[in-house]
């Protein structure tokens, strides 16, 4: 009798098992290829196919003054592309913020609009539209990729800081208004602070993305800049999963390390009535 | 340039079929399922239905095709390698039916599956499937002709714009179209930022081989006593000494050719990515599908290109390039030779394979007007002959055709002759016309039914034009020409023409070219004596594309420009100058690491260590401000609880 009412409470609907839908896509789509790809890192394949365990892709990674090349090449084209999109995104989103300026939703979509596009459509547009103006990858590759790179990503600068701005507390600006404060010191003191969520949350959607982001720089540049993601679709079509294994997986710890700064960032800020956005 | 209007084929017996396949109808059940993976956009229009219709026509069988593509064979090839297969018939390309045959993943095509593609495959692209060899996973090595049949062939070669190049760097056009005989060239810094090569680690590679081992070629032309060493073009009489055809001549310079084209150990390997880093340097961009609009939108003057690709860049080209003035676009494959490729049919090993029906259908694939069908869509040029691509061939280039039906002296008038579209000769076709209207584009390339005037439904030619200039051309056919009632030969023909000739211009240029390598033995009737000359030997071809270009630097030889015929069908003489490519097989790593130099490479060394810095000193600064933060934190709570402390303290 008692087990049987223990069973039943065991199998009565909790509302915690509404989480194991989430928990299986968890396990099969990111912890399972997660990894697969650390188990083809740390192989080698021999010639007739198996696997075995090896240091081989690690060692091949870090002796290669090629991919180290391409791997700082693509830091600093993220970074790059991160400040160029906030420095343009961050007035922006101020001015679409301020209902002064921007009287109603419609030019807000007009900025994220862009976004429903299929990008790899409008990379071939703006490649068309760079040559028309003379700029092409064989002139100007890093140039043209730039351009493309902050127009694509602009309006994943835009979007985050566009929502932490709507919240911003203007009796703040207000009061350092009244206080005295000349408009760099209102800016630097009053509204910096309250926005430091969007613009972590803008640098993670843009910065890492930039990175292993390949058609854009493929299309832009004709092939002449390479970066991280291009490099391990390479590795991966010629079925060298082992060190293009390895390569994602560098990737992935870059991500890894990247979000734990820019948490690290976000929480330090937080703005406890923005909250972090992402 | 609108003749191309002109490049029509007579499908007789494939609208027959595409006929066939409408009435039909749906698959009632029992039927067979064949699954077929193809690359993408390269199968003729209605070839399916038609063969769902030809199958249950001929051997009564109900099968259905089931078709997907992949975009390259890499990615068809790890896709295979991670599950079973499911398909039945599967198309790739030379290499890569090398390496599917030596992991042991194909099943052999009987001996005499498929009799319409040996009767109809061209002999020398038979043979050089037989010298492509494999150990088919039982440790036998075996040629991969037993395990595919051939589809497509091509060459890889130069397209270039010589206008533009011209105009761009301020050359004399015949300067450029004379450089583009070598690959030299595409080094050359005359010709900077001009061209886009393939991003392809292959084909790229195929050329750095061109241009690092030139000289190891131009010795071994020398030791075979083949060529004549000032134009590099095949001396008369050594085209079966070359080649060997037969398996004879193991010393012939097609195997020392083949050696040289093949090789990949890694100092060899090394030496040809210093190559290719300066080509990287000089060139405009790397691409693998962009290039063929590029050209045509004149992004690039240069680009190196696939026969398939160039022949629809160079049709576009006369038809809207330069906003629809028209641009003469060229395709050379430089005089030391090339890469010649091919795509073949494979079945892969599985227990659900349909190996009949498969074989079937690769059999009704190499029937030539099927294959006609799928050389009229695709551009590419087929593995097939036979009389029906002989007949496609000499409409869409033989100015035999022009001479017979078009108007010679008023070029701006045939567009409304006759020939090209009339009505009123066969009510019918308006409806075909309309049925097949997006393959029709007025003065565009690809079929039209149009073309089916040539023919009446009889199979005889249809009478030739009696209002062609100021002859009357009525009597003409490919064998003779009656001009005015007058028989005479072709050449006579075009004697008659250049004497009446008012301007260079209007003079005809025809010259004389060998596709015997292509043809023979696989026409119905080839005469027991040929000649020389087009009119009696079906294997020649008068064509009006080549020019002859003199060279513009002291002491060179002269070279010949073609254009869309020398890139379908190159010439006889070129053939034992064109090499496969063949896997790479263990070397593959080797190359795979020098294309990621080559692509890779994106800063000098400088840079490389100028941004580590940066970067370095960047995150160090992330860091400090992060840690100065928590200790400034860590201060103001330790002071804060301090002050509680002494607050507590002062309450007691």
């Amino acid at each position: 009798m008692e087990a049987l009412a223990k069973a039943k409470t065991f199998f009565r609907f909790k509302r915690k098992y509404l989480n194991f839908p989430y928990l299986v896509f968890l396990a099969l789509f990111i912890i399972l290829p997660i990894l697969i790809i650390v188990f083809y890192a740390f192989t080698g394949t021999a010639e007739d196919g198996s696997l075995y365990f090896s240091f081989e892709a690690l060692v091949n990674f870090f002796t290669s003054t090629t991919k180290i090349n391409i791997l700082v090449v693509s830091l600093f084209i993220g970074i790059l592309n991160t400040l160029i999109c906030l420095l343009i995104g961050y007035p922006v989103a101020y001015l679409l913020s301020n209902p002064k300026f921007n009287k109603n939703f419609m030019l807000v979509m007009l900025f994220i609009m862009p976004m429903w596009i299929n990008f790899v459509l409008r990379t071939g547009a703006t490649r068309d539209v760079l040559s028309w103006m003379g700029i092409n990858g064989g002139n100007h590759p890093y140039l043209a990729t730039m351009i493309g790179m902050v127009y694509n990503y602009l309006p994943f600068t835009i979007l985050p800081l566009y929502t932490t701005m709507i919240k911003l507390d203007r009796s703040q600006i207000e009061a350092a208004r009244d206080l005295g404060a000349n408009p760099a010191q209102t800016f630097l003191h009053a509204v910096l602070p309250q926005t430091v969520p969007g613009i972590v949350s803008a640098c993670e959607m843009v910065f890492m993305p930039t990175i292993s982001s390949y058609v854009i720089s493929d299309t832009l540049s004709e092939g002449k800049i390479t970066l991280f993601g291009n490099i391990i679709y390479l590795h991966f079509s010629q079925s060298q999963w082992n060190e293009g294994s390895f390569m994602a997986l560098v990737m992935l710890i870059l991500v890894f390390l990247s979000m734990l700064l820019s948490r690290r960032f976000g929480k330090e800020n937080a703005n406890p009535r923005g909250g972090q956005l992402w | 340039m609108k003749r191309k209007a002109l490049k029509k084929a007579s499908l007789l017996l494939g609208m027959a079929l595409l006929s066939l396949a409408s009435c039909s109808g749906s698959a009632p059940d029992g039927s067979i399922n064949l699954r077929v993976l193809n690359c993408e956009d390269y199968i003729g229009d209605g070839v399916l239905e038609a063969f769902e219709a030809w199958e249950k026509e001929t051997n009564g069988k109900n099968v259905k095709v089931i078709y997907d593509t992949f975009d390259t064979n890499e990615t068809m090839l790890s896709s295979l390698k991670t599950g079973k297969s499911t398909y039945d018939l599967i198309c790739p390309s030379d290499y890569a039916i090398q390496k599917m045959m030596s992991s042991g993943m194909l099943e052999p095509f009987d001996e005499d599956g498929t009799p319409n593609y040996d009767a109809y495959a061209s002999p020398y692209l038979l043979k050089q499937m037989e010298l492509i060899t494999a150990d088919d996973g039982s440790g036998e090595v075996k040629p991969i002709a037993d395990y595919s049949r051939g589809y497509m062939w091509g060459t890889l070669g130069v397209l270039y714009n010589p206008e533009k190049v011209a105009s761009d760097k301020s050359l004399d056009p015949e300067e450029v179209k004379y450089d583009m005989a070598s690959w030299e060239a595409l080094w050359d810094p005359k010709y900077n930022l001009e061209m886009s090569v393939k991003d392809s680690m292959r084909d790229t590679y195929s050329v750095g081989i061109m241009k690092t081992y030139g000289e190891d070629i131009l010795k071994a032309m020398e030791e075979s006593g083949d060529f004549d060493m000032e134009t590099l073009s095949l001396l008369p009489g050594h085209y079966a000494h070359a080649l060997d055809l037969d398996g004879s001549n193991p010393d012939a310079y097609t195997h020392k050719l083949a050696a040289i084209f093949n090789r990949c150990d890694e100092p060899e390997v090394k030496e040809v990515e210093q190559a290719l880093m300066e080509l990287k340097a000089n060139v405009f961009g790397f691409e693998v599908d962009s290039g063929k609009d590029d050209i045509v939108k004149g992004l690039v003057g240069i680009n190196l290109a696939w026969s398939g690709d160039a022949v629809y860049s160079m049709e576009r080209g006369d038809n809207e390039g330069n906003n629809g003035e028209g641009i003469s676009i060229y395709y050379s494959i430089p005089k030391t030779g090339g890469n010649i490729w091919f795509d073949g049919w494979v079945m892969p090993k599985s227990s659900s394979l349909h190996k009949e029906e498969a074989q079937e259908f690769v059999d009704f694939l190499s029937l030539p007007e099927v294959a006609a069908m799928g050389m009229d869509t695709i551009g590419y040029t087929s593995f097939i002959a036979g009389d029906t691509i002989l007949d496609l061939i000499r409409q869409w280039y033989d100015p035999r055709t022009y001479a017979m039906y078009v108007y010679h002296d008023d070029p701006e008038d045939w567009e409304e002759s006759d020939f090209v579209y009339d009505e009123s000769i066969d009510p019918s076709l308006e409806e075909d016309y309309v049925d097949h209207g997006d393959y029709y584009s007025h003065g565009g390339n690809f079929y039209s039914p149009a073309g089916i005037l040539l023919q009446d439904g009889s199979g005889e030619d249809k009478e030739t034009g009696d209002d062609h200039g100021s002859h009357s051309m009525v009597g003409s056919t490919y064998e003779q020409a009656v001009v005015d009632g007058v028989p005479m030969g072709w050449e006579a023909y075009q004697e008659l023409i250049n004497s009446e000739a008012e301007s260079e211009d209007d003079e005809l240029a025809w010259s004389v070219r060998d596709l015997t390598y292509m043809f023979e033995g696989t026409l119905e009737e080839a005469p027991a004596t040929l000649g020389g000359i087009p009119d009696s030997n079906p294997y020649l071809f008068y064509t009006d594309e080549i020019e002859t270009i003199a060279s513009p630097y002291e002491g060179g030889a002269e070279v010949q420009a073609g254009r869309e015929f020398f890139a379908q069908y190159p010439e006889q003489d070129l053939i034992p100058k064109l090499a496969v490519m063949k896997d790479y097989g263990y070397n593959n790593k080797y190359v795979l690491s020098m294309w990621e130099n080559v692509k890779g490479n994106n800063l000098p060394i400088w840079g490389v260590v100028m941004f580590s810095i940066l970067l370095l000193a960047l995150l160090a600064f992330l860091l400090a401000f992060v840690i100065m933060k928590a200790r400034t934190k860590a201060i103001k709570v330790a002071r804060r609880k301090e002050a509680a402390k002494r607050i507590a303290g002062i309450r007691k």
